[in-house]
C-alpha cells in the first residue's frame, strides 16, 4: 500500500501538471488581450477620444497568441485603416450629399479591397481587405442614422483612424512588454529541419536509385505541405524581429529553393526509375558521390556544419556537377537535377543564414514579382462584396432602419475578410456568427447585471475581465479559434462603454441586432455566391498552365516571361488546393520542367540543328499533339547524336539531349494531359 | 511650455498626430542604419527594444519641440 501510493498520486497529479503546463500560455495569452483592452479604454477615456469602441475592439483584434503574428498583424492593420480613411475621404468628395452614389461607390471600394487581398498572401492580404471595412466603418459614422452624408468627413476619418492606431499602439505596448516571442527560433528550426529533410531524401534518391518512381512520392509531398506552411511562420518572425524585413527577398526565394529542390529530386527520381537498368544505378552513385554528405541538426545548433558552411558546400557540389563529365543523356541529366536541387538547397540555407547568422548571408536584390495564379477566384469574390454591400444597403434604404448602417459595416467585415479563409468561408462566416451571438448573450448579461454596479475604472476593468480572460483562454487552446475570436471581438462593440456609461436597453438591443444581421447577410451571401470549389479551381490552375506552356512552346513573347515562367508556375503550385490529388499537383510539377527544358532548347537547340525542326516538335507541342511532338524531338535527338563528340560545344549537346529526355518522358507520362484540346 | 493645433491643409489636427508621424519616419531611419551596423541582431528583445526606441524619439521630439516653443 506504501508503494501503492506515489505511484498514485502521481498518476493523478501528473496530468493535471501537464494541462497547467500546457494552459499557462493560453491563459498568459488571455491575461494580455484583457491588458491590452483595460489599457485602450484607459488610454482613450483619457484623451477623452470621442468613441473608444473601435480602439478598444481594435486592440482585441490585433492581440493574437503569436507576438510576432501580433505585430505583423498591428503593422498592416494601421497601414489598412489609413488606406481605408484615405478612401472614405475621397468617396465623399465625390459624392457630396448624395447617398445612392456614395454607397455605390462605397460597394465598389469594398469590393476593389477584397479582390486585392484575395490576389496578395498573409497580412498583405489582410491590409487589402482592412482597406475595404475601415472604409465601412467609416461609413456608418459618416451615413449616422438617417444617411446623409456629413460635411466633416475628413475630421470623421482623421479621428476613427486615430481611434484604431490608438488601439493598435496599445495592444503592441502591452505584447511586446508582456511577451518574448520566438518565430524567429521557430522559424530557423523549421528552416533547419526541412532543409535536412529534403536534402536527406534528395541523397537517398541517388545513392538507393530505385526503380519505384513512388518510394518517395509520399515524403515529397509532406515536405512540399510544410513547405506551403512556411509563409506563415516567415509573416510571424518579421514581425517579430524587423531585421527580417529587410531580409524578406531572401527569404522567399529561400522557399522557392526548397520547392526548386524538390523539383529536382522528383524529375531525377523518374529518370531513374523510368530508365532503370545497372548503367543508370551507376550513373546516380556516380552523381551522388558529387553530393555533400554534411547535414545541419535539426535545430541549427551545435551541428557539425553551420548553414553557411553547408551553403559553401552545396555551391562547391553546383560547380562540381555542372562540370561533371557525364558520358550518356541520362547520366547528363541526373548531374543537372542533382545541381539544380543543389543550387535550390544553397538558396534555402541562404535564408536560414538570414535568420540565424546575418552578416554571413549573401544579399539578394530585387522585389518578388507578384504572379497571379487566376483571376476568377478573386473576380468572384470581389462581385460577391458588391452584390452584398449592395442589397444590404438597398434594404436599409427600403427600410428606414436606423442602425442599418452598421448592418452595412458588419456584412462588409464578413464578405471582405472571410474569404481569405479559402473555401471554408462559407463555414467561417457561420462559425463567426455563432460567435457574435455567444459574445451577444456575453454582452447582454455585462450591460444589464454586472456593468451598472461597476462604477469606478478598476471594477469596469475587472468586469471586462469576467469575460475577456475566459474568452480569451479558450480562443487560444481552441481547435477552431474563430468561434472565439468572434465572441470576444465582437462583444466589445456590442458593450458601446463610452466616457460617460448610459445603459439604455434598446441602445444594446439595436446595435446587437445590426451586427447580427450585417453578419447573417455576409454569411448568406458567402452560401448563394460560393468560392469556387477545390477541383474547379485545380483544374483551372492546370489548364491555365497548360496555355501558358503552350505560349511558351510556340513563340515566348518576351525573354522577361520567360525567365518568369519558373515563378509563375511555383505561383500556381502554391494556390492548388489542399484537396487536389498528388498526381494533379505532379503534373503541375512537371509542366514546369517541362517549361524549363523549352526555354533551354529554344536558346541553345538552333545552334546545332536546324531552328526549323525546333519550331516544328514546339508547334506540334503546342497545338496539342504530344505524340508528334515526342517523335520529333527524337529526331532532333538522333541528330545531335550524330554530332562528333570532338566538336566544340558537346557538353552543351549532351545537356541539350538531356532537356530533350526529360520533355519525351514527361509528355509519355501524362499525355491526356498535353493532348487536351485548347479551349 | 505650448502645444497648438497643426494646420495640416485647412485641418486643425492635435500636435501628437504630427509628432508621432514624424517619430516613424525618423524611427525607420533609425532601425534601418541599426540593421545596417548590425545592432538588431546583438538586441536581447527585439520587439520591445523597437518599442523603446520609438517611444524615446517621440520624447525627443516632444522635449525639443517645448524647448523651443518656451
Amino acid at each position: 500500500m506504501t508503494a501503492a501510493s506515489p505511484t498514485l498520486s502521481k498518476s493523478g497529479g501528473a496530468p493535471l501538471a501537464e494541462w497547467l503546463r500546457d494552459a499557462t500560455p493560453a491563459f498568459l495569452f488571455a491575461l494580455r488581450l484583457w491588458a491590452s483592452v483595460c489599457l485602450t479604454y484607459y488610454v482613450t477615456f483619457a484623451l477623452q477620444l470621442s468613441d473608444p469602441t473601435w480602439a478598444v475592439t481594435t486592440a482585441a483584434i490585433v492581440c493574437t497568441p503569436v507576438l510576432g503574428a501580433s505585430l505583423r498583424k498591428a503593422f498592416f492593420r494601421m497601414i489598412g485603416t489609413v488606406l481605408g480613411a484615405i478612401g472614405i475621404v475621397i468617396l465623399a468628395a465625390f459624392f457630396r450629399q448624395d447617398r445612392i452614389g456614395f454607397l455605390v461607390g462605397l460597394a465598389l471600394w469594398c469590393a476593389v479591397s477584397a479582390l486585392v487581398a484575395t490576389l496578395l498572401r498573409n497580412f498583405a492580404a489582410y491590409a487589402a481587405a482592412l482597406s475595404g471595412y475601415t472604409a465601412a466603418i467609416l461609413a456608418s459614422d459618416v451615413l449616422g442614422p438617417v444617411g446623409t452624408t456629413s460635411g466633416d468627413v475628413t475630421f470623421l476619418a482623421i479621428n476613427r483612424a486615430i481611434e484604431i492606431c490608438m488601439g493598435i499602439l496599445c495592444a503592441g505596448v502591452v505584447l511586446a512588454l508582456t511577451d518574448i516571442g520566438h518565430s524567429r527560433r521557430k522559424l530557423a528550426a523549421e528552416l533547419a529541419s526541412l532543409s535536412t529533410a529534403i536534402m536527406d531524401g534528395f541523397a537517398d534518391c541517388f545513392r538507393i536509385a530505385s526503380p519505384d518512381v513512388a518510394q518517395f512520392q509520399g515524403l515529397r509531398r509532406d515536405l512540399l505541405r510544410r513547405i506551403i506552411a512556411l509563409d506563415p511562420t516567415i509573416d510571424a518572425a518579421i514581425g517579430e524581429a524587423s531585421d527580417l524585413r529587410y531580409r524578406s527577398p531572401v527569404l522567399q526565394r529561400a522557399v522557392s529553393g526548397l520547392v526548386e529542390t524538390i523539383s529536382a529530386w522528383r524529375k531525377a527520381a523518374y529518370e531513374i526509375a523510368l530508365t532503370h537498368n545497372p548503367a543508370t544505378e551507376r550513373e546516380a552513385r556516380a552523381v551522388y558521390n558529387e553530393l555533400p554528405r554534411d547535414r545541419l541538426s535539426p535545430d541549427a545548433s551545435g551541428s557539425a556544419k553551420t548553414p553557411a558552411e553547408l551553403r559553401a558546400a552545396c555551391c562547391s557540389a553546383v560547380r562540381s556537377l555542372t562540370r561533371f563529365n557525364a558520358q550518356t543523356p541520362s547520366e547528363r541529366l541526373l548531374a543537372d537535377s542533382a545541381a539544380q536541387g543543389m543550387l535550390g538547397m544553397a538558396r534555402a540555407l541562404n535564408g536560414l543564414v538570414g535568420v540565424v547568422d546575418p552578416p554571413d548571408m549573401i544579399p539578394v536584390r530585387g522585389m518578388a514579382r507578384l504572379h497571379v495564379p487566376d483571376w476568377l477566384p478573386p473576380i468572384i469574390t470581389a462581385l460577391r462584396v458588391l452584390l452584398a454591400v449592395g442589397a444590404i444597403s438597398l434594404f436599409w434604404i427600403a427600410s428606414a432602419w436606423p442602425n442599418g448602417a452598421l448592418a452595412i459595416t458588419f456584412c462588409a467585415i464578413i464578405v471582405v475578410l472571410l474569404p481569405l479563409q479559402g473555401d471554408l468561408a462559407y463555414a467561417a462566416s457561420m462559425t463567426f456568427l455563432k460567435g457574435c451571438v455567444l459574445g451577444a448573450g456575453v454582452a447582454a448579461v455585462l450591460v444589464f447585471a454586472i456593468l451598472p454596479r461597476a462604477t469606478t475604472f478598476p471594477t469596469l476593468c475587472l468586469a471586462l475581465g469576467l469575460a475577456l480572460v475566459p474568452m480569451g483562454f479558450l480562443l487560444a487552446r481552441a481547435k477552431n479559434p474563430l468561434f472565439f475570436f468572434a465572441a470576444s471581438v465582437n462583444f466589445l462593440p456590442m458593450l458601446s462603454i463610452n466616457n460617460t456609461i448610459s445603459f439604455d436597453g434598446s441602445q444594446f438591443w439595436n446595435t446587437a441586432s445590426a451586427i447580427l444581421v450585417g453578419i447573417a447577410v455576409g454569411a448568406v451571401a458567402m452560401l448563394i455566391l460560393p468560392p469556387l470549389s477545390p477541383a474547379i479551381r485545380t483544374n483551372r490552375l492546370l489548364a491555365l498552365t497548360l496555355a501558358d506552356l503552350r505560349r511558351l512552346a510556340k513563340r515566348a513573347p518576351s525573354r522577361r516571361r520567360e525567365d518568369d515562367w519558373e515563378s509563375r508556375i511555383v505561383a500556381r503550385f502554391l494556390a492548388m488546393p489542399e484537396q487536389a490529388e498528388p498526381v494533379e499537383r505532379a503534373m503541375l510539377v512537371a509542366a514546369m520542367a517541362v517549361g524549363n527544358h523549352i526555354v533551354r532548347i529554344r536558346r541553345v537547340a538552333p545552334r546545332f540543328v536546324p531552328g526549323v525542326a525546333v519550331d516544328t516538335a514546339l508547334q506540334a507541342l503546342a497545338e496539342g499533339r504530344s505524340g508528334e511532338a515526342a517523335e520529333r524531338l527524337k529526331d532532333i535527338d538522333r541528330q545531335l547524336a550524330a554530332l562528333p563528340r570532338t566538336r566544340p560545344g558537346s557538353r552543351a549537346v549532351l545537356g541539350l539531349r538531356a532537356g530533350l529526355l526529360v520533355i519525351c518522358g514527361q509528355l509519355a507520362w501524362y499525355p491526356s494531359y498535353y493532348d487536351e484540346p485548347i479551349r | 511650455m505650448r502645444f497648438n493645433e497643426i494646420n495640416v491643409f485647412g485641418l486643425y489636427v492635435a500636435p501628437i498626430t504630427v509628432i508621432m508621424a514624424v517619430a516613424w519616419v525618423a524611427y525607420v531611419v533609425v532601425r534601418r542604419v541599426g540593421d545596417r551596423f548590425g545592432l538588431t541582431q546583438r538586441v536581447w528583445h527585439p520587439a520591445l527594444f523597437e518599442l523603446a526606441l520609438y517611444v524615446m524619439i517621440v520624447s525627443s521630439i516632444v522635449l525639443l519641440i517645448a524647448r523651443w516653443s518656451r
